[in-house]
């Protein structure tokens, strides 16, 4: 009997009507490269449980529902199981949260990632390869750490959902490093690839090693008390994901979102949506069917989007976990931001976006500035600006990106920004 | 329970067998055994919640050494019959990572120790429906503190951790607690919406809960201040720091830059700096899991290294790093007790402990009436590394002006502090004497991943620091 059957089978001893059962199944291979240079491998095979008991309790004539979850971290004795279940009830009876329903299930449905055509180890080690093909005299990667993480998840509840999914993703932390004269300096990058693509990965690593013979070059930008400033993919990522935040249902909820529906977030006809990874990432962890959502339509919030629970404690639909964000393109090339004076920003130390602050703003590592005349690396400086401002006057490239967890305009120009 | 887990203690033959069995076959096997047991309960206007919270973990990690590198296999099932499988599974990996030029890493040395620590709960121990009562007593307190308040949330994690570390010669087992109160109170006042948060250590139950309540007071009257906070003007300030923002300066500043594991991959200037001045006289920095009680206070780290108290900067003088297992090995040092891993899962690196500053021989009036014009900058947000460039970033919640001497009663937030970690340092010029908590609530990454638990602080110091 599996697992999962032998916690249902307890459950339902122990009269638990209302549940769900998450298992993930972890098969991870791990390479860690110091100087080039192989020194420590690492593998990963686990497999846990985490099982959710619901309690109903009446209270003034209403209906509260209680909730508490416990881990499964290893086989355990049916005597074992049921003391867990025991205390997770005797948890949930104490929480008297709004009612909700669980997720519905559809048909039980299972989906899996086509079999590589190499083993995990293999496909490491050739991307390792990769990275290192790509160094030269002066720059190289100090550090490189892959992963190839296998996960399956399995979810199951007492309203019928039974969804399987076994996907993949390879991640490579690589610590680009330059070596000039009297100059020793490094980048992060930290690369998300939810499909095998060795090509994508070498044209990754040939950007790291140009961005980081560029930080090499950097000079402290001096003189400059305001900018144009041209922000790249991976910042407008959390640029834009930062702004939708409080539009979530839990922040509806508590009343603590920043705009409500039919409200303008921003006088800029941007779009921002939010959507599930790969096709394979079908559902979430409460078992909601995965769908695209259009938070952002012209600068109008359409939707709020979330979780089941929240979804149903506000009346809404629930989108799920959505892990992919979506902004739209704009009609010129970036080309056209670089007519006049500028500063693209390579990076950060960490974009900082508070809504509630207002603030955008951060450390730069590296950016390339021109000047009206020259392109000159740069670094040591600061950016900070009114983050509704920003977002009203920022323009959107024509050109777009699709990484890991962002597909939307590769470049945003945003006027008259504060340096220091 | 309160007690060291009885899950490990059953699995401690099978995992000596496993040892004794990777001993014959490799020239060094450890295993590490986990079971961290810990839940989060919270508390807010609305909803109220007990779950797991995200420390909790049960499994095993394997080390072997073969050929110059190190091979670790992570698993949380081990069964009388499982250990062959477990034994196949490592030499199988051995065999597939043949033929890659590796790094010629030296092996672990270990002294023989065997040896039991334990550091229990202090305080009552409370039933769930009481743990719950005494939130819901706290939320209250700062959902009526002001009609503006739109959520007040209280949550208190506690977590026992029970580890054991099995070699050749070391035989280990860790049993200590932490408890993790922390508030949050969100307002919403002429069109602003505005929040303010705390978080803090103990491991006394009764201090725990009899502080939530001063905390969420002080927070939501922040919460409150902060709406009328306007934006810095960029430019450069002389600031005072409260003991969090000390903290986080010490940790992004030399406690990043002085994990050794970063030497051996030539990512830190630190390795070139022992010996020299790296701060100002006033600076005296510590990290260890020995160095004080707070959120990363064990008694051996993920590798069997018993902790240690470590001075990095000794009045201004950088004096060592700090260095996990492996990395002293490659290095021919001594490590100090700081390999840790986020979980049995994850690889273990050098990382900090209770990062902090010691105090000196200021008042913090004294501090603040030297100030022509600055700011008294608190409570941390979150802070950014770069040990190559010493580079600095962090974030403050908020700073209060000060003009000629005196607070203004203006506000600013967010207060994004940035530079050169050296001109940072170099300009302390003074330090407080009071005492300060080292706070550990919050987590530590290594770049964007490996989360531990740290905790910083530090007496204030008067700097100057480019804002914004």
């Amino acid at each position: 009997m599996s697992r999962i059957n032998k916690i249902i089978k307890s459950l339902k001893a122990k009269n638990v009507s209302e549940y769900r059962i998450i298992e993930t199944i972890e098969d991870d291979y791990q390479q860690f490269y110091d100087l080039q240079k192989l020194e420590t491998v690492r593998r990963v095979s686990t497999t846990e449980e985490q099982v959710t008991i619901y309690v109903k309790t009446a209270e003034d004539g209403k209906t509260l529902m209680g909730e508490a979850s416990f881990i499964v971290s290893h086989e355990e004795s049916k005597a074992n199981l049921e003391k867990l279940i025991d205390q997770a009830i005797y948890e949930a009876s104490f929480i008297k949260n709004q009612e909700y329903s669980l997720v519905n299930g559809d048909k039980k449905k299972s989906m899996a990632y086509k079999p590589l055509a190499e083993d995990p180890f293999t496909i490491l080690t050739k991307l390792a390869k990769i990275f290192f093909k790509e160094s030269n005299e002066v720059a190289r990667f100090n550090a490189l750490e892959l992963f190839f993480n296998d996960v399956t998840t399995h979810i199951v509840n007492s309203n019928g959902v039974d969804y399987k999914k076994r996907t993949y993703e390879i991640n490579i932390e690589a610590i680009p490093s330059f070596y000039g004269e009297g100059i020793k300096t490094e980048l992060y990058r930290m690369f998300e690839y939810n499909e095998l693509n060795y090509d994508k990965a070498a044209s990754d690593a040939k950007e790291a090693i140009l961005d980081v013979y560029n930080r090499g070059k950097a000079v402290k930008l001096e003189g400059v008390n305001k900018a144009n400033i041209i922000l790249r993919d991976k910042d407008l990522f959390q640029l834009a994901f930062e702004v939708i935040d409080s539009l979530h249902y839990a922040s509806v909820y508590n009343h603590s979102n920043l705009k409500k529906v039919g409200e303008a977030l921003t006088s800029n006809k941007i779009n921002i949506g939010l959507d599930a990874n790969t096709k394979y990432d079908y559902f979430d962890n409460d078992g909601v069917r995965l769908s695209k959502c259009s938070v952002i339509e012209d600068g109008i919030v359409k939707s709020y989007y979330g979780n089941n629970r929240y979804a149903c404690y506000i009346g809404e639909k629930p989108t799920g976990n959505l892990n992919k964000l979506t902004l739209s393109k704009g009609k010129k090339s970036v080309e056209a931001f670089k007519t006049k004076p500028y500063l693209e920003i390579y990076d950060m130390s960490g974009i900082q976006v508070d809504a509630y602050q207002n603030y955008l703003g951060g450390e730069v590592r590296l950016a390339l500035y021109f000047d009206g005349k020259d392109i000159i690396p740069v670094s040591g400086f600061s950016f900070s600006a009114n983050l509704q401002e920003a977002i009203d006057n920022m323009s959107l490239s024509k050109e777009v990106s699709n990484i890991n967890n962002y597909s939307g305009a590769k470049f945003a120009l945003i006027k008259d920004v504060a340096i220091n | 329970m309160n007690k060291f887990s009885p899950y490990l203690k059953q699995k401690k033959k099978l995992l000596k067998e496993l040892v004794a069995r990777l001993s014959e076959a490799y020239d060094f096997a450890s295993v590490l055994a986990t079971d961290v047991y810990s839940k989060n309960y919270m508390v807010d206007k609305k909803i109220s919640s007990i779950s797991p919270s995200s420390i909790s973990e049960a499994g095993f990690v394997v080390r072997v050494y073969k050929d110059h590198k190190y091979y670790e296999y992570s698993f949380n099932e081990i069964k009388a019959n499982s250990i062959d499988g477990i034994i196949f599974e490592i030499a199988k990996m051995v065999s597939e990572n043949q033929g890659i030029e590796d790094l010629k890493a030296t092996m672990i040395t270990e002294e023989k120790l065997t040896k039991k620590f334990k550091r229990p709960t202090k305080g009552a121990l409370y039933s769930d429906e009481e743990i719950l009562a005494k939130l819901e007593e706290v939320v209250k307190i700062g959902a009526s503190y002001d009609e503006a308040v739109i959520n007040a949330r209280a949550s208190i994690e506690f977590a026992e951790f029970s580890k054991m570390y099995l070699s050749k010669d070391r035989d280990l087992e860790q049993f200590y607690t932490w408890i993790n109160p922390r508030t949050f109170v969100l307002v919403g006042k002429d069109d602003n919406v505005k929040y303010a948060y705390d978080g803090f250590g103990t491991n006394d139950t009764d201090y725990a809960f009899s502080h939530l309540k001063e905390s969420i007071k002080e927070v939501a009257k922040l919460a409150l201040e902060l709406c009328s906070a306007t934006m810095p003007t960029p430019g450069k300030y002389t600031i005072i720091t409260d003991p969090s923002i000390t903290g986080l300066i010490a940790h992004e500043a030399f406690g990043h830059g002085t994990e050794m594991d970063q030497f051996v991959k030539d990512r830190a200037m630190g390795a070139e700096f022992v010996g020299k001045r790296v701060a100002s006289k006033h600076v005296t920095m510590h990290d260890g899991a020995k160095a004080c009680v707070s959120s990363a206070s064990y008694f051996f780290d993920d590798e069997g290294t018993l902790a240690q108290d470590t001075v990095i900067i000794r009045k201004g003088i950088l004096e060592k790093g700090i260095c996990d297992a492996v990395s002293a090995s490659i290095l021919g040092v001594k490590p100090t007790g700081n390999g840790r891993r986020e979980s049995y899962k994850h690889k273990a690196y050098t990382r900090m402990t209770n990062t902090f500053f010691d105090k000196k021989d200021k008042t913090l009036e004294e501090m603040i009436a030297s100030v022509e014009y600055g700011y008294y900058i608190a409570i941390t947000n979150n802070g950014m590394e770069d040990p190559k460039n010493w580079g600095i970033q962090c974030t403050a919640l908020y700073g209060r002006e000060i003009v000629n001497g005196k607070f203004s009663g203006k506000i600013v937030s967010p207060v994004v502090m940035s530079g050169y970690v050296i001109d940072l340092l170099e300009s302390i010029s003074m330090v407080a004497k009071d005492t300060f908590d080292i706070i550990g609530s919050g987590s530590c990454g290594k770049g964007y991943k490996e989360w531990v638990r740290v905790s910083d602080g530090g007496a204030s110091i008067k700097a100057e620091v480019k804002i914004g």
